[in-house]
């Protein structure tokens, strides 16, 4: 398995964000994770990429126990993790923020990088291509703070796959986007899983329905159900859950 | 900046001994407001105590000299003058941004330890003058060759070693930020999280950043010391204020915007100072605000925007 997650629990308040949630994810599989707002699935997130401890349970990735490590060793296990917001450096141009994520898993000497000129860091092969297909090829020189919402959240996503990650977890990928760029995104996030696993969190269920191999469903921090989205979609307790109603 | 340092360096032919001192001064403090520059312009990190670290170079130099003379002694004085800021400074980055102290908290601990240092530097009468400061330490030597030893005393010897500092100062901070190591540092000051999220030690990022900044704000203060004369007004809150209002006047994350503001506010702070003796640090605490006001970014950026328009001004008139 590429994640394994048991028996999660995290607690702000009086309030359970996550409530015994268990999770298994095989190698190149896209898992999406749906439920209404408030149903933990950011938190969920933000544990496993160990931005914040669980107060209970234990997660493995990739074989390492990862309970109890900071956001940036389980990063270096190769996990690339996306925010709800899109998060690029504004004041970066595109080109440097592929060497800055590039250069992230070298060792201290190389990665300090004092006297090398930023502009000197390459991208590999499949961030050309990307870059190239999601039309910010000619953008490279340009801020991220000129980019518009939608580019930024590609940048984000190319720059994650710049660190060469082996999982990515992406809340909300085509969050702003337009119903042609959601699409792009899409069939980008089904060319990734031939090579990586990833664990998306998406309210748009037509997006889900592109890109799923299994779906998720959380509601107050526990498993309501899963299983293909056809499944999911057709179970009357989720359609009570999403929409309040069972008709 | 060299076609500058170059024009600089004809500066003592056409001016008096008192301007060709301030123009020393300057480029001395100039070098402080890089430092920051790096610090605060650049990895977002914002020290009110900054002085502290010229003036720990500052005496430094000053007590080395007081023991050692000689070119040997000034080698010395000068790795002590670069070293022991430096080193305060690794220990505070091991220990604050580990701990996960950043922002207006990290500056506030630069603020007490400025104020412990200028207390320790009053109260240790015997090694550091008290009060009176340190006076009277053996006068800065280098030898260079075909010139032999060189008294680093006076006014063109200080103003020629100043210029130098300054352009290698410079050169280094410009090696700093446009090596990926100052994409990193640009990257941690707009989103230090997404940072660490790339799997970054952004405490360790930090920590080299501020031993670069610390260093450098400790060879400006060795520098000083070719004045002749170091106080404990070179560890005060006050100087540390000063270099802030330098780097915010001129344009933070610019490097050459700190020289600019540094000399600008110099300039006005040498006019004022004589016609205002009590009152000029309020012009300057004004024209402070003013920039905050209506330029945040700095006068340089104002510049480079103006001749901006008005190149392309020109260029459309031009074609029409």
């Amino acid at each position: 398995m590429a994640i394994t997650a048991t028996g999660l629990h995290k607690h702000f308040g009086g309030v359970a964000a996550l409530d015994d949630f268990s999770i298994s994810v095989g190698h190149n599989e896209i898992r999406c994770i749906v439920g209404p707002n408030g149903a933990g699935k950011s938190t969920l997130f933000k544990v496993l990429a160990g931005l914040i401890p669980a107060d209970d349970g234990s997660v493995s990735i990739l074989g390492h126990d990862t309970t109890r490590l900071p956001a940036r060793e389980v990063a270096r296990l190769g996990v690339a993790t996306k925010l709800q917001t899109p998060r690029v450096f504004p004041s970066l141009t595109v080109r440097e923020h592929l060497g800055l994520a590039a250069r992230a898993q070298d060792r201290v000497h190389r990665l300090l990088g004092l006297g090398r000129r930023s502009e000197s860091s390459e991208a590999d092969e499949l961030v050309d291509d990307l870059l190239a297909e999601l039309g910010l090829a000619d953008s490279r020189d340009r801020l991220a703070d000129e980019l518009s919402h939608g580019e930024s959240q590609w940048l984000e996503i190319v720059m994650m796959l710049s660190t060469r990650p082996k999982i990515l977890l992406l809340d909300e990928p085509g969050a702003g986007m337009a119903s042609e760029e959601k699409a792009r995104t899409a069939a980008l996030l089904a060319r990734l899983s031939e090579t990586v696993t990833l664990v998306v969190i998406e309210h748009d269920l037509a997006f889900v329905q592109l890109i799923a191999h299994k779906v998720m469903v959380m509601h107050r921090g526990r498993l309501l159900t899963e299983g293909s989205f056809d499944e999911i979609s057709a179970d009357p307790e989720v359609r009570l859950v999403y929409l309040g109603s069972t008709h | 900046m060299l076609v500058v340092a170059a024009i600089a360096a004809f500066l003592p032919a056409f001016i008096s001994s008192y301007g060709v001192g301030l123009a020393t001064r300057f480029m001395i403090f100039s070098i402080l407001a890089i430092s920051l520059d790096l610090l605060w312009g650049y990895g977002g990190v914002v020290s009110f105590g900054h002085a502290l670290f010229f003036g720990l170079g500052a005496y430094a130099v000053a007590i080395t000299l007081t023991y050692v003379g000689g070119v040997s002694g000034t080698l010395v004085a000068l790795a002590l003058g670069i070293a022991i800021p430096a080193l305060l400074a690794l220990g505070l980055g091991l220990f604050l941004f580990y701990s996960k102290v950043s922002g207006v908290y990290f500056g506030i601990v630069t603020l007490a330890l400025t104020v412990i240092f200028e207390t320790i530097a009053i109260v240790n009468r015997d090694f550091t003058g008290g009060l009176d400061g340190l006076y009277g330490f053996d006068i800065p030597t280098i030898w260079l060759p075909g010139l032999g030893i060189v008294e680093l005393w006076g006014t063109i010897n200080p103003f020629y070693v100043a210029l130098i500092g300054l352009v290698l100062a410079f050169g280094i901070a410009r090696w700093v930020t446009e090596s990926s190591f100052g994409v990193i540092i640009k990257a941690i000051r707009d989103d230090e999280a997404r940072v660490e999220m790339l799997g970054y030690n952004t405490a360790f990022i930090k920590t080299i950043l501020l031993v670069i900044a610390c260093a450098m704000a400790g060879f400006a203060g060795s520098l000083y010391t070719t004045v002749g004369f170091v106080s404990p007004a070179l560890f005060g809150v006050f100087f540390s204020t000063q270099v802030l209002v330098w780097v915010g006047i001129g344009g933070r994350g610019t490097l050459v915007g700190p020289i600019l503001g540094t000399v600008l506010v110099g300039v006005l702070q040498t006019y004022l100072s004589g016609q205002y003796e009590d009152i000029w640090p309020l012009f300057v605490g004004l024209a402070f605000l003013g920039v905050v006001l209506f330029w945040p970014t700095g006068l340089y950026p104002l510049l480079v925007h103006i001749a901006s328009r008005s190149t392309s001004r020109q260029a459309r008139t031009g074609i029409t």
